[in-house]
């Protein structure tokens, strides 16, 4: 069996040119490689497939196997971890771990990505806190990969002098990144927001975990729009995972996420590993030649709508909890939630 | 109409002997003609009123609540206002059906929000099946003379004790698959004396799980429903794969059913859908028990015994029921350990 070092030399030559190889065999070669140097995820993979024949029997993981202390997911030993990424938690939740021994697949394929897929290149600044602020954000990270300049001091506020100098400043366009809450609080500010120079971007990401906030996409992006002056088709959405090493993307208002020839997804019905039939909704899987260090499949808690090899993210109710009876009364209330009717 | 009539003409909709349904009355009121004429009282006499009208908000999962809250509401002589969800209550609306013209003029009923919205203003009592988070924010749109009943987030569970006849586990599969789990009624988990292996069990009452999912299947689960019962099973499926201390049986290629065994005894909150926990029964069960005792509703127990229950009742259930009929409550029952028509009545003394 190759090594870690010979197999992620394959994997960033397939990232860089997908001609030089074949995602299937790389992918199989990747799963045997972690499950021979990762007892959990060999425990958990063999219960369901001993020996994928394709890529599509690798079982997925979920992403609660990276929660566990005891049972890391790595294909390396523990002494070799160079980098983590925790999940976002909310109080009293175990935040998951995601380990590298480096992190030379992991920008590769942002950097890769960003090329293939002609997103703008353009100066990037970051609703977020610095790398060096927040080191175990793998978001942040990635915007940093990017070249992104932070706007958001150690702690936590937007310095808001400072993203008006930087605006002002410009004399092209910018792209302006950050979770779709920053925004939010950005516009809820009461301060004066300048708009963006002509021609610039705005990538939005993350949702509105924890906050309780929920407001559908066109609403949002009319507001990114009125606040900032940029046109929603320059408004783009960024999917991905701590868990994960690559990113899916989708532009204004199209529903389809793209990813890049390095990544492939499976959207699967619930209680089952198979996929579901095309254009119908379904948990979304993902499999990422990036993530060699942990699992190159990983199984996510979003519906998606499966669309021939794509999908589109449905996302979830990230407030839905098993209620007993309150389905009438919450239905009642709905109304009064920022967002709704 | 009077309490007997009104008492009649409920028991042919519902099935309940009108005696039972005046026993209710009397037990609740003190004496079954109370909302109809002075009665003595000590050295007074006194008559009830019923407070009027109720607003229930009810739930779609748990009809026979549903059934039961405007059942209480009508055998007091109240106006009825229900909300029911938007997808309506097929049951509730056969209910109303079966009624005489007398008591449907007690009834309005209605899916729009606004109009439920509009009618809690007017309520002079309030009758919720919500989440903790819903029934505080109605709480807080209510005026201080407004009654309010709270059916707030309950879970149960189920305890056995011995099983010398073999059938506690077709008892808990009735309990989990009635209602497809949902409510409050159903056990989230089920507690086994060590003695009667408790891992064993758990096979046993997969067993059953899957005897009687062939025969109900489960009707109507929400996508939201089968990912988290999705997102749990293969949480458990890695940790069964990596830890002899949990077991886990699924039905095949579905979210019908779930049975996780965990050696671990403290409670574990299932997503319902027929997903429950199979668990050693510990020596000191209310420690067990970690979340906030005011959200236990029922032990089913098996066997059940008044004296076991006597014990049972210190972990903070308000009732203690047979394995069975954890989701067929009597109509006696104290729901969420109150008086079920007390509440809903005024009184006016003389003498």
């Amino acid at each position: 069996m190759n090594t870690y070092t010979q197999i992620e030399s394959q994997n960033l030559s397939f990232i860089d040119n997908g001609k030089s190889g074949n995602f299937e065999e790389l992918i199989i070669q990747a799963h045997l490689f972690q499950k021979e140097n990762c007892q959990p995820l060999r425990n958990y993979c063999e219960s369901i497939c001993k020996e994928p024949q394709s890529w599509q029997d690798i079982p997925p993981l979920p992403t609660k196997a990276f929660k566990n202390s005891n049972e890391q997911i790595t294909s390396f030993s523990e002494k070799q971890i160079s980098s983590t990424f925790l999940t976002s938690g909310t109080t009293g939740d175990m935040r998951g771990s995601h380990h590298f021994c480096n992190l030379k697949l992991y920008e590769k394929s942002i950097r890769s990505a960003w090329t293939n897929l002609q997103l703008p290149n353009l100066p990037v600044i970051c609703l977020t806190q610095s790398p060096i602020a927040s080191p175990d954000s793998s978001l942040i990270h990635m915007f940093a990969t990017l070249g992104g300049k932070f706007l958001i001091n150690s702690s936590g506020h937007l310095d808001h002098s400072k993203l008006k100098l930087v605006i002002r400043k410009s004399h092209q366009p910018l792209i302006l990144v950050g979770t779709a809450l920053a925004f939010l609080h950005l516009f809820e500010s009461g301060k004066d927001v300048p708009k963006l120079p002509e021609n610039s971007w705005i990538i939005e990401t993350g949702g509105y975990k924890g906050s309780g906030r929920e407001i559908n996409k066109k609403d949002f992006y009319t507001m990114i729009n009125e606040n900032l002056n940029v046109p929603i088709n320059n408004i783009i959405n960024e999917y991905s995972m701590t868990e994960l090493s690559s990113q899916f993307y989708s532009i204004g208002m199209h529903d389809i996420h793209k990813g890049c020839h390095w990544v492939r997804t499976r959207v699967l019905k619930p209680g089952s590993h198979e996929e579901v039939p095309d254009q119908e909704i379904g948990l979304l899987s993902i499999y990422d030649l990036a993530n060699l260090g942990s699992s190159i499949s990983i199984m996510t808690n979003d519906l998606a709508k499966r669309k021939g090899n794509a999908f589109e993210l449905l996302g979830r109710d990230e407030k839905s909890t098993p209620r007993g009876c309150s389905r009438a009364a919450d239905e009642m209330l709905s109304k009064n939630k920022y967002g709704h009717e | 109409m009077d309490t007997n009539k009104r008492a009649t003409a409920l028991s042919k909709a519902i099935g309940i002997e009108t005696e039972t349904l005046l026993e209710l009355v009397a037990k609740e009121l003190g004496h079954q003609d109370s909302l109809d004429r002075f009665i003595s009282y000590g050295d007074i006499y006194t008559r009830a009123h019923p407070i009027s009208p109720i607003l229930h908000i009810v739930s779609g999962n748990t009809p026979a609540a549903a059934i039961q809250t405007l059942t209480r509401g009508l055998l007091i002589g109240a106006f009825n206002q229900i909300k029911l969800p938007s997808k309506g209550i097929q049951e509730v609306e056969d209910f109303v059906e079966k009624l005489p013209s007398e008591l449907k003029s007690l009834i309005e009923i209605t899916r729009s929000r606004q109009t439920s919205t509009d009618w809690l203003n007017s309520a002079k009592a309030v009758i919720v099946f919500g989440s903790d988070e819903t029934v505080m924010e109605i709480e807080s749109k209510l005026f201080p003379n407004q009654i309010f009943i709270p059916h707030n987030h309950k879970v149960s569970i189920a305890v056995i004790d011995s099983d010398k006849n073999q059938e506690a586990a077709k008892l808990a599969a009735l309990d989990i698959t009635k209602y497809d789990q949902q409510g409050c009624l159903s056990p989230h988990d089920v507690y086994v004396h060590p003695k009667e292996q408790p891992r064993s069990f758990a096979a046993k009452l997969a067993d059953a799980l899957s005897e009687l999912n062939s025969e109900y299947p489960p009707m109507g689960r929400t996508m939201e429903e089968n990912i988290r019962i999705d997102d749990l099973r293969r949480s458990y499926s890695f940790r069964s794969s990596n830890d002899t201390s949990v077991q886990l049986w699924e039905s095949d290629s579905n979210t019908d059913w779930t049975v996780v065994y965990e050696d671990e005894a403290q409670f574990a909150a299932s997503p319902l859908g027929r997903f429950v926990f199979v668990k050693p029964l510990p020596e000191s069960l209310g420690d067990a028990l970690n979340f906030n005792k005011e959200h236990l509703s029922t032990i089913a127990l098996y066997p059940f015994s008044i004296q076991r229950a006597e014990t049972l009742s210190l972990c903070g259930a308000t009732r203690i029921c047979p394995l069975g009929s954890a989701q067929d409550p009597s109509i006696f029952w104290h729901h969420d350990g109150l008086q079920t028509l007390a509440p809903l009545v005024n009184w006016t003394d003389a003498g």
